[in-house]
C-alpha cells in the first residue's frame, strides 16, 4: 500500500506539470499571393493526368480534411493503400505522411500529384501544363519572377494554401486559453486521456503528429508488408507498424481512423488504441468520456472561417 | 630637388601610411568581428544541443510532456549547426573547421533519429507505467481476492509494479532485470475469478513489455547523450581556434610590415628635410656653399682667414659670350677653385656674390696669409679652363684678410685694388677710413646741392698769338658749409656712385646758361659721355640754348676723351644737334686715353684741348713735345683750333707758344674765378 502512495505521489507530480495540449494559434502568417494561387491549385484537376482529381477530392474540406472513404480513389479508379491523413493542421506535423517520409508540407504536396495511384502527373508534366495556361504563366512569374514554373514552385503555393487551413478556437483550446468551461463528462473524459497514457503519443498543437510510434505497442498488432510504415523507409526490424503518431484534432469528423482505414468508428478507434497500445481493456464509460473529450478537439472549420 | 615634390611624396607616403592603417584597421576589425560571430555560432548550437538533451531528460521525467517541444529543440539545432556550416568566413578559409562540423552533423543526425527512436520507447514505458496504475486500481476495486495465495499473488503483483516504476525513474538496469524472475514466476499464477485473472494477464504482458523496452529505452537514452557527441563540436571549435590563430600570426606580420612602412616613411621625410636643409646652404649653380652657410661658419668658429676671389671683368665677359656661357665659367672657375691645391687648414669653399668666390680656412698667428693668397693666385691659373673647346682661363682678382668682419674687409681690398691683382687686408690700406670719407663727401654732396651751394666758376683761356681772353672753360666747385671752395673733381666718382651726378651736372649747366647770358664771350662746358646719353639732361641743354637765343654760338662742349664711349651714335646725334643751335664741339683731355684720331675726324670737332699729363711736362721731356707736336700736326691738317691745358709756368707757356698751339689756360695765365673775365 506504502509503494501504491509514492506512486500516487509521484503521478501527482507529473499531473503539476504544465498541460500537454498547446492550443491551435489563431494565425499561422503567410503570403496571401501565394496561398491563392495555391488553393486555386489545390482546387483545380488540372494536376491529375486524366483532369479528373483534385487535392481537395482526397482532402475534403468539408471533411475534416481527410476522405470519406476508407481508400481514396485515384485517376483511372485505383484504390489508395493509406487512409488520407487530414490537411487540416498539418502544417503543425513534425513531418509528413504517415511514415514522416516528408519534412515539409511543400516536400509533401508534390507526393499524390505524381504518384500514380494517386493523381498520376508526371511533375515536369505538371509544370508544363501550368506553364501552357496563360493565367497561371502569369500568376507565378508575378510571385516567384523565375522564367518558367517549377515543381517546386507548385509546391511552394500549396504549401503556403495548407497554412491557411487550421482549425483554431476548438471547444478544448478555448478551455485552455481560460474562455470557457468543459462539461464535467468532458472533464473527465481528458483526466482519463491523461491518466491511461493516451496524452504520452497524442500531445502538442496537434495532438499528436510529432512522434513516431508502434501500432501495437503492448499487444501487437498483424503487420502488412504493403503499407507505409517506417520499415518501408528504414527496413529495420523495429519499424515494422511505426507510424507518426496522428493528429486527434476534428477528429470526431475524419472516419474512417487508423491508417488502414480499420476503425469506422470514434469508439472503435478509441477501444482499439487502448488494448494494444496501452494494453487496457477500457470500460464503456471510459470509451464514452474519452470520446466526449474528443468531440471538444474539434475546432473552426477553414471554409467557414474564410480568410482568403 | 623641388620642395613641392618633396612635398608631394611626403604627403603621399603618409596617405598610403594612413590608407593601409585605416584597411589594417578595418580589416581587423572585421576579422575579429567574425571570429567573435563563428565562436557565438559555436557557442549557440553548444547552446542549442544542450537545450535538446534538457527537453529529452524532461520528457523522460515527466508523465504528461509535449513533444513539439522536443521537435523545435531539433530544428534549433539544425538551424544553428547549418548556419554556422554556411557562415562564409568559415567557407572562405577553414576547411578543417567545416569538416570537423559536418562530423558533427552526422552525429547530431543520428541523435536525432536515434530521438525518434527514444520516443517511442519512452511513450511505451510511460503507458506501461501508467497502464499498471490502472490495472493495480482496477485488481483492489475488484474486491474479490479468495484467499492468502490470492492476496500474496496481488502483493507480488504490487511489488513488481512498485519496483518498475522505481527502476524506470531511477534508470536502473539492474533493478528492472532483477525482476525478470519474480515476473516469470508469477506467469504460472492464476486468480480464480476470470476478471482478475484477466486483469492479472494484462500486467504480466505489460510486465514483459516494459522489460523488452527498458534496455532499448536506456540504451537510446545513453546514445542521445554520449558525451563523443560534444567532443565532435568541441574539435571543430577547436580546429577553428587553431586555424584562427594562425590567421592571427598574419595579421602579426601585417602589423609588423605596417610599423616598417611607418618608420620607412618617416625616414624618407627626415631624409628630405636633411636635403632641404643642405640645399638652402648650397649655391643651386655652382654647388659650392652659400652665404648663408658661410654666415653659420664664420659665427661658429675664430681665426678663420678668408681668401676672395673674383674674376676680373666677368660682366664683359658675361657680354661677350652670353648669359649661359657666364654660367659655365662660373661652374668651372667654382669647380677649380674646389679642386686646386690648397694647402690652408680645414678649408670651406663659397660662393659669396655673382662672381665671388671665398676660401675660409684656420690660421693660426705664425702662418702668413700673404702666402696662401699668392698660391691660390698661381694655382689657380696653373689649371686651364676651357669652355667649348677655347681655353677661357678667366683673371682673377685674389684679396685676403684675417680681421673682423673677414667678407667686408676682404671687400675692401679686393676693391682698393689698383695694379696688381693680389691685395691683402692690412689696417695701413685705410680702406675703412677710405669708405668713412666718401660716406662723408655723399652727405656733403647732397648738403651741397640742397642748399645751392654748387657753383659754376669760369677759367679763362688765353689766344696765344693775341694773349688776349678769348674763353672761358666752366668748372664746377663746392661751396663747404664753412664756406671754403672746393673742387669738385674729388666728388665726381662720388656722385656717379650715390645716383647725384645727373642733379649735379644738371645745376651746373643751368648755373652756367645763367652766367654765360649776362656776359660775352665764348664759353666751354664739360660734358661727360653719361650727360649725352640722359634725356633729360640732354633736354635742359636744347631748353636753355632755345631760352637764350643765340647764345648757342658762344657755346662749346667739351666732351672727355679719356671715357670709353660705346655709343657713338648717341654721341654723333648730340653733336648734329647742338651744331644746329651753333654749338661748337671740343674734345677734353686729347692725348691721356683712347686718342682715337679716326673718331675725332668722324665727328669732325671743332677744338683739340691736349691733355694736362702731356702740358705739364713739356720743358722737362722732350718726348712730350715730340708727342704734343704729332698732335699739333693732325689738328693742324683737320683745322682744328688747339688748347693747352695746366700751363703752370713761363717755360710751358713759351713752349706751347712756340709749337704752335692755338690757346692755353692754366694757373700761369688765370685762376678759376666765381665770375668771368670781360675780354
Amino acid at each position: 500500500m506504502k509503494i501504491i502512495l509514492i506512486i500516487f505521489i509521484i503521478t501527482c507530480n507529473c499531473l503539476a506539470a504544465a498541460e500537454p495540449i498547446v492550443p491551435i494559434p489563431l494565425l499561422v502568417p503567410y503570403n496571401s499571393a501565394k496561398a491563392t494561387l495555391g488553393k486555386k491549385l489545390f482546387f483545380d484537376p488540372i494536376l491529375s493526368q486524366d483532369y479528373t482529381i483534385t487535392c481537395a477530392s482526397c482532402h475534403d474540406i468539408s471533411h475534416g480534411g481527410a476522405d470519406r472513404v476508407s481508400h481514396s480513389i485515384g485517376v483511372h479508379g485505383t484504390q489508395v493503400i493509406m487512409n488520407t491523413p487530414t490537411v487540416f493542421n498539418a502544417v503543425f506535423n513534425f513531418s509528413q505522411f504517415w511514415n514522416g517520409r516528408a519534412a515539409t508540407l511543400s516536400e509533401q504536396a508534390l507526393g499524390p500529384i505524381h504518384n500514380p495511384l494517386e493523381m498520376g502527373l508526371p511533375l515536369r508534366e505538371a509544370a508544363k501544363r501550368l506553364e501552357a495556361n496563360p493565367e497561371y504563366k502569369a500568376t507565378f512569374f508575378k510571385i516567384t519572377k523565375h522564367p518558367t514554373i517549377s515543381p517546386d514552385d507548385i509546391a511552394q503555393m500549396i504549401a503556403e494554401y495548407e497554412k491557411t487551413l487550421i482549425t483554431p478556437n476548438g471547444k478544448f483550446d478555448r478551455y485552455l486559453r481560460g474562455q470557457t468551461r468543459l462539461s464535467s463528462d468532458e472533464m473527465q473524459g481528458y483526466a482519463l486521456f491523461k491518466t491511461l497514457g493516451c496524452v504520452s503519443c497524442h500531445n502538442g498543437v496537434n495532438v499528436g503528429g510529432n512522434s513516431f510510434q508502434k501500432m501495437g505497442a503492448i499487444i501487437p498488432i498483424h503487420h502488412n508488408p504493403n503499407i507505409d510504415d517506417r520499415y518501408a523507409i528504414t527496413k529495420k526490424e523495429w519499424d515494422k507498424n511505426i507510424f507518426k503518431v496522428p493528429t486527434l484534432r476534428n477528429i470526431s469528423l475524419t472516419a474512417p481512423y487508423f491508417h488502414d482505414s480499420s476503425s469506422r468508428t470514434l469508439r472503435d478507434a478509441v477501444s482499439k488504441m487502448g488494448y494494444n497500445n496501452l494494453g487496457l481493456k477500457l470500460s464503456k464509460k471510459e470509451i464514452d468520456l474519452l470520446v466526449t473529450f474528443l468531440d471538444t478537439l474539434t475546432g473552426e472549420r477553414p471554409l467557414q472561417r474564410e480568410q482568403l | 630637388m623641388k620642395l613641392s615634390y618633396k612635398l608631394s611624396v611626403a604627403s603621399l607616403l603618409g596617405l598610403g601610411a594612413v590608407t593601409s592603417l585605416f584597411l589594417f584597421n578595418s580589416f581587423t576589425k572585421n576579422y575579429f568581428a567574425q571570429r567573435n560571430g563563428i565562436s557565438l555560432e559555436f557557442k549557440a548550437i553548444e547552446v542549442a544541443d544542450r537545450k535538446l538533451d534538457y527537453q529529452i531528460l524532461n520528457n523522460s521525467f515527466f508523465l504528461y510532456t509535449n513533444q513539439d517541444d522536443v521537435n523545435q529543440k531539433i530544428k534549433e539545432v539544425q538551424y544553428a549547426t547549418k548556419t554556422l556550416y554556411y557562415n562564409p568566413h568559415l567557407l572562405e578559409g577553414h576547411p578543417e573547421t567545416r569538416h570537423l562540423l559536418q562530423k558533427y552533423t552526422v552525429l547530431l543526425d543520428q541523435k536525432i533519429q536515434t530521438i525518434y527512436e527514444f520516443q517511442t520507447f519512452n511513450t511505451v514505458i510511460k503507458n506501461t507505467s501508467t497502464a499498471l496504475l490502472v490495472l493495480q486500481q482496477h485488481l483492489i476495486e475488484e474486491k474479490n481476492i479468495r484467499n492468502h495465495d490470492e492476496q500474496k499473488l496481488l502483493e507480488e503483483i504490487n511489488r513488481i509494479s512498485g519496483s518498475i516504476l522505481l527502476a524506470k525513474n531511477g534508470m536502473d538496469a539492474n533493478l528492472m532485470a532483477s525482476l525478470h524472475l519474480s515476473t516469470k514466476k508469477l506467469s504460472h499464477k492464476h486468480f480464480n475469478d476470470p476478471k482478475n485473472e484477466e486483469l492479472l494477464q494484462r500486467a504480466l504482458q505489460h510486465f514483459a513489455v516494459i522489460q523488452q523496452f527498458f534496455p532499448l529505452y536506456i540504451n537510446a537514452f545513453s546514445q542521445i547523450h554520449n558525451p563523443k557527441i560534444a567532443i565532435a563540436l568541441a574539435n571543430s571549435q577547436k580546429m577553428f581556434l587553431d586555424e584562427s590563430n594562425n590567421e592571427l600570426e598574419f595579421i602579426n606580420y601585417f602589423s609588423y610590415i605596417l610599423v616598417i612602412l611607418f618608420i620607412l616613411t618617416l625616414a624618407i621625410i627626415i631624409h628630405f628635410l636633411f636635403r632641404t636643409e643642405r640645399e638652402i646652404r648650397l649655391d643651386t649653380l655652382t654647388h659650392l656653399k652659400n652665404r648663408k652657410a658661410y654666415e653659420e661658419r664664420i659665427s661658429r668658429k675664430k681665426n678663420l682667414a678668408l681668401i676672395l676671389i673674383n674674376i676680373n671683368k666677368f660682366k664683359h665677359y658675361n657680354d661677350f659670350y652670353g648669359i649661359k656661357s657666364g654660367d659655365r665659367l662660373l661652374i668651372e672657375t667654382a669647380h677649380n677653385i674646389r679642386h686646386m691645391k690648397f694647402s690652408g687648414v680645414n678649408p670651406t669653399y663659397y660662393r659669396l656674390g655673382a662672381d665671388d668666390f671665398g676660401i675660409l680656412f684656420e690660421l693660426s698667428s705664425n702662418q702668413n696669409l700673404e702666402s696662401f693668397a699668392q698660391e691660390v693666385l698661381s694655382t689657380f691659373s696653373q689649371i686651364p679652363i676651357t669652355i667649348d673647346g677655347e681655353i677661357r682661363t678667366p683673371s682673377i682678382s685674389v684679396a685676403a684678410s684675417d680681421s673682423m668682419p673677414l667678407l667686408e674687409t676682404a671687400d675692401m681690398a679686393l676693391k682698393s685694388k689698383k695694379q696688381s691683382n693680389l691685395v691683402i687686408y692690412h689696417n695701413g690700406l685705410n680702406l675703412r677710413k677710405i669708405i668713412l670719407d666718401n660716406m662723408t663727401k655723399v652727405h656733403e654732396l647732397k648738403s651741397a646741392l640742397e642748399n645751392n651751394r654748387i657753383l659754376p666758376y669760369f677759367q679763362p683761356i688765353v689766344n696765344l698769338s693775341t694773349l688776349s681772353i678769348t674763353k672761358h672753360e666752366v668748372l664746377a666747385r663746392i661751396v663747404m658749409e664753412d664756406g671754403s671752395v672746393r673742387s669738385i673733381f674729388p666728388y665726381l666718382h662720388i656722385a656717379k656712385e650715390s645716383n647725384l651726378y645727373h642733379a649735379l651736372s644738371r645745376t651746373i649747366i643751368t648755373k652756367s646758361f645763367e652766367v654765360i647770358a649776362q656776359h660775352s664771350g665764348d664759353f666751354s662746358i664739360n660734358l661727360s659721355i653719361d650727360d649725352i646719353v640722359d634725356e633729360e639732361t640732354t633736354t635742359i641743354i636744347c631748353q636753355m640754348l632755345r631760352q637764350y637765343g643765340t647764345i648757342g654760338q658762344r657755346i662749346i662742349f667739351e666732351i672727355l676723351e679719356s671715357e670709353a664711349i660705346e655709343d657713338y651714335e648717341k654721341l654723333t646725334q648730340f653733336i648734329t644737334l647742338m651744331r644746329q643751335y651753333g654749338c661748337r664741339i671740343a674734345i677734353d683731355d686729347f692725348g691721356s686715353g683712347y686718342s682715337n684720331f679716326a673718331h675725332i675726324l668722324n665727328l669732325s670737332v671743332d677744338i683739340l684741348k691736349i691733355d694736362g699729363s702731356l702740358i705739364r711736362y713739356l720743358d722737362t721731356n722732350e718726348k712730350a713735345i715730340t708727342i704734343v707736336e704729332t698732335i699739333l700736326s693732325f689738328a693742324t691738317r683737320a683745322s682744328i683750333e688747339t688748347v693747352a691745358e695746366f700751363v703752370h709756368n713761363e717755360a710751358v707757356a713759351d713752349i706751347v707758344k712756340r709749337i704752335g698751339v692755338h690757346s692755353a689756360q692754366g694757373f700761369y695765365f688765370y685762376e678759376p674765378a666765381p665770375k668771368p673775365i670781360a675780354p
